[in-house]
């Protein structure tokens, strides 16, 4: 949601760190309660900060446990991403959320597992793919944590000493993250290319709640996942994973992507179109749009899909537009499905409002002050008051 | 009972056939009756009639005004009789299975499956109106298979309660009404679940097909069911996947 707001809403978005900078506290009570140091965030939180997940639920018939607070741990690194994107979209100073970034690199730092070898691990986890619940190295988490630990570093806030940056560094390089350079692929976590390699074409028609359809024992056994989640880190992360790696982890973990997750559509679209399939994009994000109107889930009664509205605004402006800030640089790459003529809009960013016009052989971007923009593989110029940076191919 | 439900009282048919069936049959149906606001009308099937006949008889008393619906002997030796009548009525027809004896019947709780579709909601849902209006506990079962399975779950506390509840209220928006959600076959599940729920009757919506292949639900229920099984006609249609 964060990214979304932060586009629409900056001021939102600050409320959005704020609340968590408010639950800090909770937070790392938590973490001493699991025997840990810093910060752990709770899977779903309210306005206490403690951890609100339910313990469980029904699924066909039986009591089942739910997991995902006691062990989807990404969500740590999650809120301290969110924090930083916050800070680097908008152009607000880092040390605002350089309390998210420490406290959760401690976190990590207490967390992680360094064998015999001196590899880290992160054991007992869920990804983002609940389907896999309490694995060894989830390669999200993993790489997540790297990015966590380097971004403290690199903060260097109040109460950091250079060695404590310094063994933060030097535990991201430590682990491990199931990379093969032979096939370009991350293993979702270990042991999971031994698991059944079934399709999801194998089974149903995506988008399917496999573990409703098949059972959850039966989906754990096999390679079918929920939503992203190798993949997740091309999209959050990119500069964190190998080069080049996004196309082999599509090609791969596509096929086995349920999408039985609402938030899932959205997000693939955003991959796809980042990969250079923007029209397989475009039949993805036409999935993400129809959800909540066309009441694909049967329950848009209780509300709409917020996360999955979120991912739809980053699949278009991500994805399609590849629209990204970094180092207070806004940068353009599109990829427009062959359907559309064009693609025009408006966000903010960097403290100004943007205006974005995308055709197939022309971008054009208006900022409404002095922005430093970038068209892809161009050098960045300075964009002035609602001058237009433009290049036609 | 369709339109009598909730039209004033209205008499339930007890077809008399064989007469190890005749006192289930008459008790299933006094206490249907007794729902219905309505008395009960015996029809006696003389022995040695033809099943064409005896059929004919039936369809023809439960097409009377003010009838509800008819019970009558659902067992093995009275497929003939019962199948056709099933196939060919515009009303419920109730089928009490052999060798219901002992307890006399009662009507404490209905199990309703539902299979997602407007038309077997709409079928069903005077009936279960009825009998919820009688003080009956209705638990209503639904089963995720290929063809209904939800094409999202996100977290199986959140979406299951929010599912639920947008599934009674599309499908039987019956105060007190609750969900059973069951995965695999449906067949093999209202059966089981009859007896987990200690269902005192199953109701289902069909489609009053019978050949090969059709109507599974219907055929495992009076195969294997320990309780009467009320079918009630719905008009073939076009099946959605809500919620």
């Amino acid at each position: 949601m964060l990214p979304a707001v932060a586009a629409m809403d900056p001021a939102a978005a600050g409320a959005m760190v704020r609340y968590r900078l408010r639950r800090l506290a909770a937070a790392r009570a938590r973490a001493r309660a699991c025997g840990r140091c810093g910060a752990r965030f709770p899977w779903e939180s309210a306005a206490g900060g403690e951890d609100v997940t339910p313990s469980q639920g029904q699924a066909g018939g039986h009591l089942i446990p739910i997991l995902t607070g006691q062990f989807e741990e990404h969500i740590t690194a999650d809120v301290a991403w969110a924090a930083a994107h916050y800070a680097s979209w908008t152009g607000s100073r880092l040390p605002v959320v350089t309390p998210l970034l420490t406290e959760t690199a401690r976190y990590w730092a207490s967390r992680c597992r360094l064998d015999a070898g001196g590899v880290a691990h992160i054991d007992g986890v869920i990804g983002p793919d609940e389907y896999h619940e309490r694995v060894n190295d989830n390669a999200f988490t993993n790489v997540m944590v790297r990015w966590n630990l380097r971004a403290a570093a690199a903060a260097s806030g109040p109460g950091i000493t250079p060695e404590e940056a310094d063994r933060w560094r030097e535990l991201a390089a430590s682990l491990a993250d199931g990379y093969d350079p032979a096939t370009g692929r991350y293993e979702q976590f270990a042991g999971y290319f031994a698991l059944e390699p079934l399709l999801v074409r194998d089974v149903a028609v995506p988008p399917v709640a496999a573990d409703m359809l098949l059972g959850r024992d039966r989906v754990a056994r096999s390679q079918l996942i929920k939503q992203p989640d190798v993949l997740m880190l091309h999209h959050l992360v990119p500069d964190q994973v190998e080069p080049g790696s996004l196309g082999p982890n599509l090609d791969y973990y596509g096929p086995r992507t349920t999408h039985g997750s609402s938030l899932s559509p959205a997000l693939t679209a955003a991959l796809l179109a980042r990969a250079g399939k923007p029209d397989e994009a475009l039949s993805m994000l036409r999935m993400a749009l129809a959800l909540d109107p066309d009441d694909l889930t049967g329950m848009t009664s209780a509300g709409l899909h917020m996360a999955n509205l979120g991912g739809i605004w980053q699949a278009v402006v991500t994805g399609m537009a590849g629209v990204r800030v970094r180092g207070g640089t806004l940068t353009v790459d599109p990829r427009l499905p062959a359907a559309w003529d064009g693609l025009r809009l408006r966000f903010r960013c960097l403290g100004r409002r943007v205006r974005l016009d995308v055709s197939h052989d022309r971008t054009e971007i208006r900022a409404d002050g002095p922005l430093l923009a970038a068209l892809a593989g161009d050098a960045p110029q300075t964009v002035t008051s609602w001058a237009t940076l433009r290049r036609t191919s | 009972m369709t339109e009598a439900a909730t039209a004033g009282p209205a008499d339930v048919l007890a077809v008399i056939g064989p007469p190890d069936t005749a006192v289930p049959v008459a008790e299933t149906a006094a206490v249907i009756a007794r729902l219905t606001g309505g008395d009960v009308r015996e029809l006696r099937l003389a022995a040695g009639l033809s099943p064409e006949h005896a059929a004919g008889r039936v369809l023809r008393a439960l097409d009377r005004p003010g009838t509800a619906c008819g019970v009558l002997a659902g067992g093995e030796p009275s497929r003939a009789v019962w199948s056709r009548v099933a196939r060919q009525a515009a009303k419920p027809v109730v089928l009490v299975p052999d060798g219901l004896s002992g307890q006399p019947p009662r009507l404490r709780r209905v199990l309703l499956p539902l299979d997602g579709t407007p038309q077997s909601a709409a079928a069903v849902a005077a009936v279960a109106e009825r009998f919820a209006l009688g003080g009956a506990e209705l638990v209503v079962l639904h089963v995720f298979g290929p063809d209904t399975v939800p094409m999202f779950w996100d977290q199986h506390a959140h979406a299951g309660q929010a599912w639920t509840r947008e599934f009674l209220a599309r499908y039987c928006a019956v105060p007190g009404a609750r969900l059973e959600l069951r995965v695999g076959i449906a067949a093999e599940h209202v059966v089981q679940v009859a007896g987990a729920e200690d269902a005192d009757v199953i109701t289902l919506a069909w489609s009053q097909r019978l050949e090969p292949g059709r109507a599974p639900v219907v055929r495992r229920a009076l195969q294997d069911a320990e309780v009467p099984v009320m079918l009630i006609p719905v008009a073939p249609a076009r099946r959605d996947h809500g919620p």
